[in-house]
């Protein structure tokens, strides 16, 4: 509702029906993909503050653009590109250093609803110490679920890059597993 | 193998963002935070397209929107330069789209930043990290692991980079064995004459600033260091005058710091971080500020603390050796890296050559990297359109295609690091 009266004020002010129309079809976009938009940033972010921060630059961007994307099917990629591309940019990377490095730690608050016995912390833990390009591999890989060559594409890498990021990033997790009797208490009973 | 850590993961990252979502951003703040970068944008390209368009003159402008003549200069500008030292030789043109909304148009003043249509120029001065190798500039090359810096060091090398997911300073000796890993930062510096580096160490509650010998085989008394606040990341930004370091402070309350290593250790105020030195005019490019469209950041006297001059237009980096320019990118860091890069006079901060690449979604262009080459050289590490190379980037407006096609293959770049 909300999105409808303000796409009126912006049809009276500009005198068109055009820029109306562009608006609709923004805040539609915007209202069926923001959950999904908001997911990958909490990933990539780990803090659903800096989420929202980022899913709103990353929008804000692609609201700019809307009149460049001629194919509408290519958005959702092109968006996920403005988002992880923003969340890696080193600019922002040293304003979430600064607000991160607190003894407090970061948004922690539990959204699963699986029992936790530690297992899902480590994990989470585990994620958030990857840096901050390979975190978004890993999210592009496994939450995502894109190809290496659509990450490739999406962070301006090579496949191969990409491939050697999500190898460290599982050796690594298999060395917290060594190191982690939690995990290994979870790996053991999946087995 | 790895079957058993890929479904870990997937069910964390799933579980782990399943509550998450909704609709908590309206259309209202978004199309507020769009007008805003539009501003940012605006002010960063020039405000006065307008005007530009009405003045300016066509001359040699080839299909692609770049000249293409032999003759230099290379580039062209969209308008009359903006600073007076340019070369009067640069053409200019209208933008020829500017009817047209669909179609990015270049800003006024700036120069294309593209690798396309543009001439080769002769192999970078200056070695750099691709990979894991390091290309020597005079065409040899040494394996040396994928670090994000290096600088030679008592005959071998420093490096940095990620190492088991943490920043580590890495010491190589001459045939490329790893000698010492620590935690560290991801920077080096080195002084103007090429003799000290200096590089940040720490883990737990220590944190230390060093400054050791880098060229030759240095001895152990030439090492020294400071202890500064651990627990917060820190990053030396470069050499002042007489061997001073500045080093940035992460952390809650970043800040800027300078040490003589001899018991003089203070806060540059204001500063919350900097990425460039000149220890011949004793010059720090520090930021003041940010927000969630900009920065604005400055140019101040180490010593005195006077401030030279400032911009909202740049993020500074670093300046030429001899002091005479200093470069800038994005006021806000967009995407991989920065779409737009300028020289600018380190003393004025007057914009000597403005390189801005314009295109649209499927043509993007990022600056991942950036180093002086000579005093009037830049190189840049770009990827456009997907291509990973280098370009040279002149004060006034050349810009060159620096690699072969067959070296273009594995991004990213990484410029060894010097004075």
């Amino acid at each position: 509702m909300r999105v409808a009266v303000e796409q009126g004020v912006e049809t009276l002010a500009s005198g068109t029906g055009k820029a109306a129309t562009r608006d609709a079809e923004f805040a539609a976009y915007m209202s069926a993909r923001q959950p999904s938009l908001l997911r990958t940033a909490y990933l990539l972010t780990g803090n659903r503050h800096e989420a929202e921060d980022l899913v709103q630059t990353s929008l804000a961007k692609l609201y700019l653009s809307w009149d460049k994307v001629q194919r509408r099917e290519l958005v959702d990629g092109y968006v996920r590109r403005i988002l992880v591309n923003e969340h890696n940019s080193l600019w922002r990377r040293a304003w979430k250093r600064r607000e991160v490095s607190t003894d407090a730690p970061p948004d922690l608050h539990p959204v699963t609803d699986r029992p936790d016995d530690g297992v899902s912390a480590a994990l989470w833990d585990f994620v958030q110490t990857l840096p901050s390009r390979q975190r978004a591999v890993v999210v592009l890989r496994y939450y995502e679920e894109l190809s290496e060559a659509e990450i490739a594409h999406c962070l301006g890498i090579s496949a191969g890059t990409v491939k050697s990021q999500c190898s460290r990033a599982l050796a690594a997790l298999r060395a917290r597993i060594g190191e982690q009797p939690l995990l290994s208490r979870d790996t053991e009973e999946e087995r | 193998m790895s079957q058993h850590e890929r479904d870990l993961l997937v069910r964390e990252l799933r579980d782990r963002s399943r509550n998450v979502g909704g609709h908590p951003l309206a259309f209202d703040d978004v199309r507020s935070a769009a007008r805003r970068i539009r501003w940012r944008r605006r002010a960063v390209a020039g405000a006065v397209a307008a005007v530009v368009v009405a003045v300016a003159v066509p001359v040699g402008l080839g299909a692609a929107g770049t000249l293409t003549a032999g003759n230099p200069p290379i580039a062209t500008r969209t308008s009359s330069p903006p600073s007076p030292s340019a070369s009067p030789g640069l053409a200019t043109t209208p933008s020829p789209t500017v009817t047209s909304p669909k179609q990015p148009t270049q800003p006024a003043g700036t120069i294309p930043l593209t690798t396309v249509g543009i001439p080769k120029g002769a192999p970078p001065a200056i070695g750099y990290l691709q990979g894991r190798t390091l290309f020597r500039p005079d065409g040899g090359t040494d394996e040396l692991g994928e670090y994000l810096s290096v600088t030679p060091y008592h005959g071998g090398w420093l490096a940095t980079g990620p190492t088991h997911g943490e920043m580590s300073v890495v010491t190589i000796d001459a045939q490329g064995k790893v000698v010492d890993t620590q935690p560290g930062s991801d920077r080096l510096a080195v002084s103007q004459d090429g003799t000290l580096t200096a590089w940040v160490t720490g883990a737990g509650r220590q944190t230390v600033v060093n400054r050791g010998i880098g060229s030759g085989m240095g001895n152990g008394e030439a090492h020294q260091s400071v202890q500064v606040p651990a627990g917060v990341p820190v990053a030396p930004v470069g050499f002042v005058a007489g061997g001073s370091v500045v080093y940035a402070v992460g952390g809650v309350n970043p800040s800027v710091r300078v040490t003589d290593f001899g018991g003089h250790d203070r806060a540059l105020p204001g500063l919350i971080n900097a990425r460039g030195t000149s220890e011949s005019d004793d010059l720090v490019a520090g930021q003041i500020s940010s927000s969630n469209t900009g920065s604005c950041w400055e140019v101040r006297n180490v010593t005195s603390g006077a401030k030279l001059w400032g911009t909202c237009k740049f993020a500074l980096g670093q300046f030429s050796q001899d002091g005479r320019y200093v470069f800038g990118t994005d006021a806000y860091g967009d995407g991989a890296g920065s779409g737009a890069v300028a020289i600018l006079d380190a003393h004025t901060g007057k914009v000597v050559a403005d390189f801005v690449h314009v295109g649209g979604p499927d043509d993007q262009l990022a600056v991942s990297g950036l180093a002086w080459e000579y005093d009037d050289t830049l190189l840049a590490a770009a990827s456009h359109q997907g291509s990973p190379n280098i370009l040279r980037l002149t004060p006034d407006g050349r810009l060159e295609l620096l690699l072969e096609p067959e070296h273009q293959g594995v991004p990213p770049f990484h410029f060894v690091a010097r004075p």
